[in-house]
């Protein structure tokens, strides 16, 4: 397996996120938590995000997910005694619990809709450098179903000193 | 298209091919004509000699694709045609005609050869690499070129809007057009 992918498999591990991609909603997830991942720690996989219907998302990365899940579903075990360093695997760690709808919010919204709502909040305010109150209206007119949880993606950004 | 056709070019894809003013100019840029060095697809015309057609011919017919598409969505009423002026149409060609002016040499291998030169040790602290993907670099040739600044400063149009949709920076109606 080549190390970009065994980098890609360490680095979700390390935010606790399994590699699957089964359904629209895993893919979803990946997608979201690698951005998230590279955005809020500076850890770098090298993958540069565009917007798309489900927010920020990255062609280059679908590949490498599904060549992935072809190395793993062959059993590959190279990256087996591999990791990655401590000071990466700490800045990861940080923004774990961001992985996970908090528990606060009704159980109706899923994980991927979690990160859907996070990822596309901080794109749109940091990449698309919409202001705070131009984002909050993207989001009720495009997420409409997904608004109602904005001001707990907002405290838990402000938590972590993103925004 | 009306207000698009100051010059008309033949292309063996398109037929007849009609530009603005505006549009000539850009293409007359040093930076612009740089792309008829660049193969669309790199070195596969070592493997099949007929694809070698230029990334300079491919953006030309992509700003003229782009105004198709907006000509034929506001003709059949998917978008509304008072939202779509002249010059709202001429950002989204121009930013088709530019989408592709930040191409490495031999298009993409080379920029997947970069990209892998830089490709991640998972032993280092994978800090930000300084990769630049070419959209990114073409967003910086819209920024800062002084010739593409100079005309597009001239003609009344900012730099940002039109590199903001070739590189999907901003959510947009039409960003699938890019």
């Amino acid at each position: 397996m080549e190390s970009r992918f065994i980098a890609l498999k360490l680095f979700l591990q390390a935010l606790g996120i399994r590699p699957k991609i089964k359904s629209f909603a895993d893919r979803k997830i990946i997608q979201k938590a690698v951005y998230l991942g590279q955005a809020l720690t500076g850890v770098d996989l090298g993958y540069r995000f565009s917007w798309y219907l489900s927010g920020p998302y990255q062609t280059a990365l679908a590949n490498d997910y599904y060549r992935l899940a072809e190395y793993l579903e062959l059993g590959d075990t190279s990256s087996k005694n591999l990791k990655l360093s401590n000071q990466v695997i700490e800045k990861l760690s940080n923004i774990k619990k961001l992985m996970t709808p908090p528990n606060s919010l009704p159980e109706t919204i899923t994980q991927s809709e979690w990160l859907e709502l996070l990822a596309s909040y901080h794109y749109i305010r940091f990449v698309s450098k919409y202001s705070e109150k131009e984002a909050s209206e993207f989001i009720k007119l495009k997420k409409g179903h997904l608004f109602p949880y904005l001001e707990q993606v907002k405290s838990e950004l402000s938590n972590i000193k993103a925004i | 298209m009306d207000g698009f056709n100051d010059k008309r070019l033949a292309d063996p894809v398109h037929g007849t091919i009609g530009l603005s003013r505006l549009e000539v100019d850009i293409i007359d840029t040093q930076v612009f004509q740089r792309l008829r060095n660049i193969k669309q697809l790199g070195l596969t015309d070592y493997v099949y000699p007929s694809a070698n057609y230029s990334r300079f011919s491919h953006s030309i017919g992509a700003c003229h694709i782009a105004g198709k598409v907006i000509e034929s969505l506001i003709n059949r009423n998917f978008l509304n045609k008072k939202d779509f002026s002249y010059k709202n149409i001429q950002r989204y060609r121009l930013a088709a005609l530019l989408h592709d002016i930040g191409h490495y040499p031999f298009s993409h291998p080379m920029e997947l050869a970069i990209k892998e030169f830089y490709q991640p040790d998972i032993k280092s602290d994978l800090t930000k690499k300084p990769y630049l993907t070419h959209e990114n670099i073409g967003k910086e040739i819209v920024q800062y070129h002084p010739e593409i600044r100079e005309i597009l400063n001239n003609y009344g149009y900012s730099r940002k809007p039109i590199s903001r949709l070739f590189t999907r920076e901003r959510p947009d109606i039409l960003l699938n057009i890019m």
